[in-house]
């Protein structure tokens, strides 16, 4: 427990940056227009507005009362978002499945790793996605290949 | 007159061939609904170039039975898993969860069965007899109406959603924010492109849900020591069986989800998700035992499940009286019509009375389906769920690339997915919820067409929004909601303050 409630203030002073950025961005590039003839400004200037306010209706009374600790799991979420990155980076180049393959061998770092399971879960995943999106779907992909 | 059309509906519906794409379509529904970070639109739109092969009528019917099939198994996941396999199934996690840890997932199942069945039901029926009567309620509503209808819709959602509404206010309107960005619809003005082609199209949905619920959620779960193993045994029949006071208990709370459920899901750009919550909220409030809720209150369980799918029935009364998709998914539904030389609009109930009536009566076929998919067959859905995380989550991971990648063949799609994972999990951890950012995704673009035709009918008069009288009263419901839930944030800030 903190004394303050960061959680929400961080929380609160994030949505102020992201309304403030979003009005700001939509102020410089976008014309406001009038209320006769709204331009494509007018929704995402109050908008940005609207939000900045309401951030501080959440990082505001957040200073006032204590709060819980923030929690961060770095290693099932570095897997994840490393599983997903690889996948768009092979999935033009190399095929489906050599994708699914490197895709469910970084996911699977996110817990002690287990070799052979993971390699089943590759191959059981393989032929599955070439089935559903590859021969069912119709997906325009190539199940492997090798660009060089 | 009602009476033959029904007939002509039970005709075209009972062709072997519609029946057989009705069950293709609730079977890959209930499916996509169980697996969670899938949902309908997703499926849908994978599905689409499949129907380019058939007539109109099987086509609408089979992609009708994917969207309200999901419903079904949307549910099963947030249940069992805490996990809504869909965003309008989000709700029944609040009190299915804590019922399945309590033992009582099958009774939570099969009632949930039961209740869909029930809104389902009533669904169609009010969609039968008194859609002529609704198109011309409807047909009252201008811009104004529809942005003041809108604004409540969002407003009221968070009043009921979790913890802080400032918060989910706040989420609502970021929501919004992220549904300007693309090419402006009147001026062709880029907004929020950073000078990326493949933003000016605008962010798609699925990617955002997929993002937001689906990463998030995987992130969340792996590492955690959980037992994802469900028992068995509570899916026996006999353990599946609700008490007589379980059965007491629902038949309120069904009976007015299906209504709230069927008036909501009419109007156009509220559907399922909010007839749900609303339900939630008004059972919650009817209750006198308002302390249940959220501890596994089958009112809470019953109550959203009978209202999101009626709303998934009435959702089509706009959709195919007026031409107005309701929803992403409805626009979907019209785009395979028109691939087929169908316009959508009030002519065509007259012009192709065996397509409007053959759909209509196929959804009892589909809701008749799904009820023996779902009752005797839920062990098949349940194994699907006890498969271990480990060798869930790369799976799910697996289809959400895919997925993303599938709908447009465009890598950029999995950059977003990976961006709104990020973003989903950065909610989770700041306690935010990420349901009314979807909200406020979908209705924000709608509302401010509305605002911007308004505007353009009264010639820049804001006053517009109160001389109406339908208008001005929900206007007036929408300032008293606010209002009270103002008073109340002053107070706990006094609170504070005082301690």
């Amino acid at each position: 427990m903190y004394r303050r409630d960061y959680r929400d203030i961080v929380a609160g002073v994030l949505l102020v940056a992201t309304g403030l950025f979003a009005a700001f961005y939509a102020m410089t590039h976008l014309n406001l227009g009038t209320l006769h003839r709204v331009g494509p400004g007018m929704f995402p200037i109050s908008a940005g507005l609207i939000l900045a306010v309401l951030g501080l209706f959440v990082a505001i009374p957040a200073m006032l009362r204590s709060g819980p600790k923030i929690e961060i799991v770095l290693r099932p979420l570095a897997a994840a978002l490393g599983a997903i990155l690889v996948f768009g980076l092979t999935i033009r180049d190399f095929g489906l499945v050599p994708a699914v393959c490197v895709l469910v061998a970084v996911a699977a770092l996110a817990e002690p790793v287990r070799p052979r399971q993971t390699a089943l879960l590759a191959a059981g995943l393989s032929i599955m996605t070439t089935l559903i999106f590859k021969v069912g779907l119709g997906l325009q992909v190539s199940i492997i290949s090798w660009p060089f | 007159m009602l009476w033959d059309n029904v007939l002509l509906g039970l005709q075209t519906a009972l062709m072997p061939a519609n029946i057989i794409w009705c069950f293709i379509g609730v079977f890959l529904g209930t499916l996509i609904g169980v697996i969670p970070g899938i949902g309908a639109l997703a499926a849908i739109s994978m599905l689409f170039p499949f129907t380019f092969h058939l007539d109109a009528t099987s086509a609408l019917i089979m992609l009708a039975g994917i969207w309200y099939g999901t419903a079904y198994g949307g549910s099963t996941a947030s249940i069992l898993l805490n996990l809504p396999g869909t965003p309008s199934s989000a709700v029944s996690c609040l009190d299915g969860y804590p019922m399945a840890k309590q033992g009582r997932a099958g009774v939570a199942l099969f009632m949930c069965a039961m209740s869909s069945f029930v809104g389902g039901s009533i669904g169609i029926l009010l969609m039968m007899t008194l859609s002529p009567v609704i198109i011309i309620y409807a047909m009252k509503f201008g811009a104004p109406e529809y942005f003041a209808l809108m604004l409540m819709g969002l407003i009221a959602a968070c009043t009921v959603s979790f913890g802080s509404v400032a918060k989910s206010l706040a989420m609502t309107v970021f929501g919004v924010l992220l549904g300007c960005v693309g090419m402006d619809k009147y001026t062709a003005a880029p907004r929020f492109d950073f000078g990326l082609l493949s933003l000016y199209e605008g962010i798609g949905l699925v990617v955002l849900a997929m993002g937001v619920f689906g990463v998030s959620e995987v992130i969340a779960n792996v590492g955690m020591t959980r037992d994802a193993r469900v028992d068995m045994k509570s899916f026996s029949m006999r353990a599946m069986l609700p008490t007589r006071d379980d059965l007491r208990r629902s038949v309120g709370p069904t009976l007015r989800g299906s209504g709230l459920g069927s008036f909501f899901g009419a109007l156009p750009g509220v559907g399922p998700s909010i007839a749900s919550f609303m339900s939630y909220a008004i059972e919650k409030k009817l209750s006198r035992t308002p302390e249940q809720f959220g501890q596994g209150a089958i009112e809470g369980v019953v109550a959203p499940e009978a209202a999101n799918n009626a709303a998934d029935q009435t959702a089509f009364i706009p959709t195919m009286t007026m031409g107005i998709p309701g929803s992403p998914t409805m626009a979907i539904m019209l785009g395979a019509l028109m691939i087929q030389g169908i316009t959508p609009g009030p002519t065509m109930m007259t012009e192709y009375p065996s397509l409007f009536w053959g759909l209509v009566m196929s959804f009892w076929v589909g809701n008749v389906m799904l009820l023996i998919i779902n009752i005797p067959m839920i062990g098949l859905w349940v194994r699907l769920l006890s498969v271990p995380y480990r060798v869930l989550y790369p799976s799910i991971l697996a289809f959400i690339s895919i997925g993303a990648y599938s709908m447009h063949n465009n890598v950029f799609d999995i950059w977003l997915v990976l961006v709104f994972g990020s973003l989903g999990y950065l909610i989770r951890v700041l306690d935010l919820s990420a349901a009314p950012l979807i909200l406020g995704f979908v209705l924000g673009p709608l509302m401010e067409e509305h605002f911007r035709r308004s505007m353009l009918i009264s010639r820049g008069d804001l006053m517009i929004f109160v001389t109406q009288p339908i208008c001005a009263a929900l206007m007036v419901i929408t300032a008293l909601l606010l209002l009270v839930r103002l008073w109340q944030g002053m107070q706990s800030i006094r609170h504070a303050v005082l301690s």
